[in-house]
């Protein structure tokens, strides 16, 4: 038997993934709209002998053609014509919700209201006559409280029972004005684009051509392009005229006319609670004074939280990786010395360094979690939006870049909250200037080695402020001249504060995680395979050494470094920090063939001077941070093109601000 | 009947409120406010208005929304 098709469809922050979590429990796959960045979750119901594939569309608010959210929702109900479109609605503020819900009903999806929320609106004095609601629109509503999981089996039934139902499209009364254009619009689509009036509707396309929908104008413009061009533009620059602009927006006031009626039909307002908790949270919370010293406070603790909590865990699997290679040198010993390298420094090594990364990077994903279903988030970019605005990005671009210090593998990742393009790339392109974790242990060790303890905290820190100096310069100059455009409006929804379900975050965790896993964890393991042979060949030489392929290339870039004064050593440990930056140190232990830290730190003090270590630093902060953020950019930003540029740059800076530093140093009289 | 006084939503106090007329801007941010609320003749509330920065408006009695100092200046009010 054929399974059925459904789609969640909704308006952002009205539990629509708390119905998905819960109609799908753990079978659920994330992946991406082919060719989008926009998450796409498809799940699996069974009920009774029935089984279902969900998708859960993006949250929207409308199905115009202006933003890539309403676009992927919109195309997934024409094309794949899913059998049910679950439709989920906040109670609690109906009347924005079913905007949405009319649009899917003026396109004759088959329609099922959740109507979720039921609780607080209620609680906010409204009295919803269901029985009302699901006659005058035409379809089955079923209240639900989803995070208390009421009304879950009604839902459930109600969507197998109306499987089956075939709906006309509603059709709304545009008013004396606009329906005789609609009906001329309406003949000319049927005689002259069939297809897509098949498809569509001839009225839903005319009304589509008449808020000047760019995707169907650019559609019937090819299916019928001698006709269209000349009689149809003709005619709709006559709408034009009559209405100026505004045709799309009389179209959704009317829309919201029709709404409004049905809202006054079957609900009412039995008392006006107008002091709420979120309110007063948001008055401390988003309070010009304090907003930035709670958002601090906030970040502080999570930062401790993920690093406290993924501590055991990574020493965990350090010693696993340590055991296993152990045993694997152990059990392959009768074989080659190339094979036994290639399994324990090759596949091993490449595999921890995967896996390595994982508890700080799941923790961070729980945190996000966390901050992002409390509400908090939204309230995040709202304080920053004042200081982001300033180098032409949205306020949301801020918390990307706070999340760099833990890892820029998920701070990267995150970057698909942003709507506007070009502050994505720019925020993706700056982020591995902020120095992630795993280099400030690079800087702490170095720091420690070459300078006295009272002034070792100064010379980090100076770096942290070096670093944040680079993101806002190059933000502004990358937003300006490579990625011009005007800065997006600063619109959000600050959704009711509520404590977030342990379900829900983990789900989040997990998905987020299992993807680096499996996207980036692929890349990194290629590379990491690849700078295994690169460190072991040609056959004999020491892993590493100046004799292996890594050495050699070593000694051919050395003249780049020269000018910098890194030598040798430091030029190859640069290229294995390209794979990871706590490298860097390890790789000076075998450059120096020392074993342990502290004779380390003696070998490296002889060969350096403290300006030389403290430049090294310089460049060690700003280039590439390491393959699995490298990776991660390619995922994000699914451009090759995009993540050399990010390589590229980097090295370019790295080098320009490490020779500046240097220079001042001489000029200071330092050597 | 006495038309009132086109005033821009910003120039509201902490508090008050105001009846949509007109919002003055681009097609994409005027039809995105559209979407989210902000259609001809619905009441907005200032919730929070700090010295500086992006403001808090209640939407239809019920949703609240962040909204830019240069956004709320092109979103006509009437007082209410």
């Amino acid at each position: 038997m054929m399974a059925l098709s459904i789609a969640l469809i909704g308006n952002p922050n009205t539990g629509k993934s708390t119905v998905f979590n819960s109609l799908t429990g753990k079978r659920q796959e994330v992946g991406n709209w082919p060719g989008k960045t926009v998450e796409k979750k498809t799940g699996r119901l069974r009920h009774g002998k029935v089984q279902a594939d969900i998708t859960d569309l993006p949250g929207t608010y409308s199905l115009s053609a202006y933003s890539t959210e309403e676009l992927i929702a919109r195309n997934f109900i024409v094309e794949d014509k899913p059998d049910v479109v679950v439709d989920i609605a906040d109670a609690s503020n109906l009347e924005r919700n079913l905007y949405l819900t009319i649009q899917l009903l003026e396109l004759g999806a088959n329609v099922v209201i959740a109507l979720n929320m039921m609780d607080v609106a209620k609680r906010r004095g409204f009295r919803i006559d269901v029985e009302k609601l699901s006659e005058l629109l035409g379809v089955p509503v079923v209240p639900v409280i989803a995070n208390k999981g009421t009304g879950m089996k009604e839902l459930k039934e109600t969507i197998m029972k109306s499987s089956r139902s075939k709906r006309q499209p509603l059709v709304i009364d545009y008013g004396a004005d606009l329906e005789p254009k609609i009906k001329e619009l309406e003949e000319h689509i049927s005689k002259h684009a069939k297809n897509l009036a098949k498809k569509y509707g001839a009225r839903w396309l005319a009304v589509k051509l008449i808020e000047h929908d760019s995707e169907i104008t650019r559609k019937i413009e090819k299916a019928d392009s001698d006709i269209y061009t000349e009689e149809l533009r003709e005619f709709t620059g006559k709408i034009g005229e009559m209405y100026g602009e505004d045709a799309d927006i009389e179209i959704a006031d009317k829309r919201y006319g029709y709404v409004n009626g049905i809202v006054k039909k079957t609900t009412k307002r039995i008392a006006e609670n107008r002091v709420r908790r979120s309110d007063l949270v948001d008055s401390f919370i988003t309070n010009q004074y304090l907003g930035i010293p709670v958002f601090l406070l906030l970040m502080f603790i999570m930062f401790q939280f993920v690093f406290l909590f993924a501590a055991p865990f990574v020493s965990i699997i350090e010693s696993f990786i340590e055991l296993l290679s152990i045993s694997a040198a152990d059990y392959l010993s009768a074989y080659p010395q190339w094979v036994s390298s290639f399994i324990v420094s090759g596949v091993i090594g490449g595999i921890g360094n995967v896996l390595v990364f994982l508890p700080n990077i799941a923790l961070l994903f729980l945190a996000i979690a966390i901050l992002e279903d409390s509400g908090y988030m939204a309230r995040a970019a709202f304080i920053m939006d004042r200081i982001m605005s300033k180098i032409g990005f949205h306020g949301k671009a801020f918390i990307p870049l706070l999340l760099g210090f833990g890892c820029n593998v998920p701070a990267i990742m995150s970057t698909r909250t942003l709507d506007n393009e070009r502050d994505r790339i720019a925020v993706i392109l700056i982020n591995p200037l902020v120095p992630c974790s795993a280099r400030l242990v690079v800087f702490v060790f170095i720091a420690g080695v070459f300078f006295a303890p009272q002034i070792a905290g100064l010379v980090v820190w100076s770096l942290i402020l070096l670093s944040l100096i680079l993101v806002f310069a190059l933000g502004y100059i990358f937003r300006r001249f490579l990625l011009p455009g005007p800065k997006s409006a600063f619109v959000i929804e600050l959704p009711p504060y509520h404590v977030p379900t342990l379900k829900s975050v983990l789900i989040h965790m997990w998905q987020r995680t299992r993807e680096f896993v499996f996207k980036a964890g692929t890349l990194i393991f290629i590379f990491a395979i690849i700078l295994w042979f690169l460190a072991s060949f040609p056959s004999g030489a020491e892993y590493g050494s100046a004799g292996s392929y890594i050495g050699q290339l070593g000694r051919l870039i050395e003249p780049v470094f020269a000018p910098l004064g890194f030598g040798w050593t430091g030029s190859v440990s640069l290229l294995f920090g390209f794979f990871a930056k706590e490298i860097v140190i390890s790789s000076f232990a075998v450059l120096y063939n020392v074993s342990d830290e502290s004779t380390l730190a003696q070998a490296m003090s002889l060969g350096w001077s403290s300006l030389q270590a403290y430049v090294f630093m310089v460049f060690v902060l700003i280039y590439t941070p390491c393959i699995a953020a490298i990776a991660t950019i390619r995922q994000e930003t699914k451009s090759w093109k995009w993540t050399a540029f990010a390589v590229i740059y980097a090295f370019a800076l790295a080098w320009i601000v490490s020779y500046i530093v240097l220079n001042i140093g001489h000029m200071l009289g330092y050597s | 009947m006495a038309k009132q006084k086109l005033i821009p939503l910003i120039s509201l106090k902490e508090g008050e409120s105001g009846k949509i007329v007109e919002i003055r801007s681009g097609r994409g941010l005027r039809m995105r406010l559209t979407e989210m609320g902000f259609d001809k003749d619905s009441i907005l509330t200032i919730i929070r208005k700090p010295g500086y920065g992006p403001i808090i408006v209640e939407v239809k009695g019920c949703c609240r929304i962040g909204l830019g100092r240069g956004e709320a200046s092109k979103i006509m009010v009437e007082a209410e």
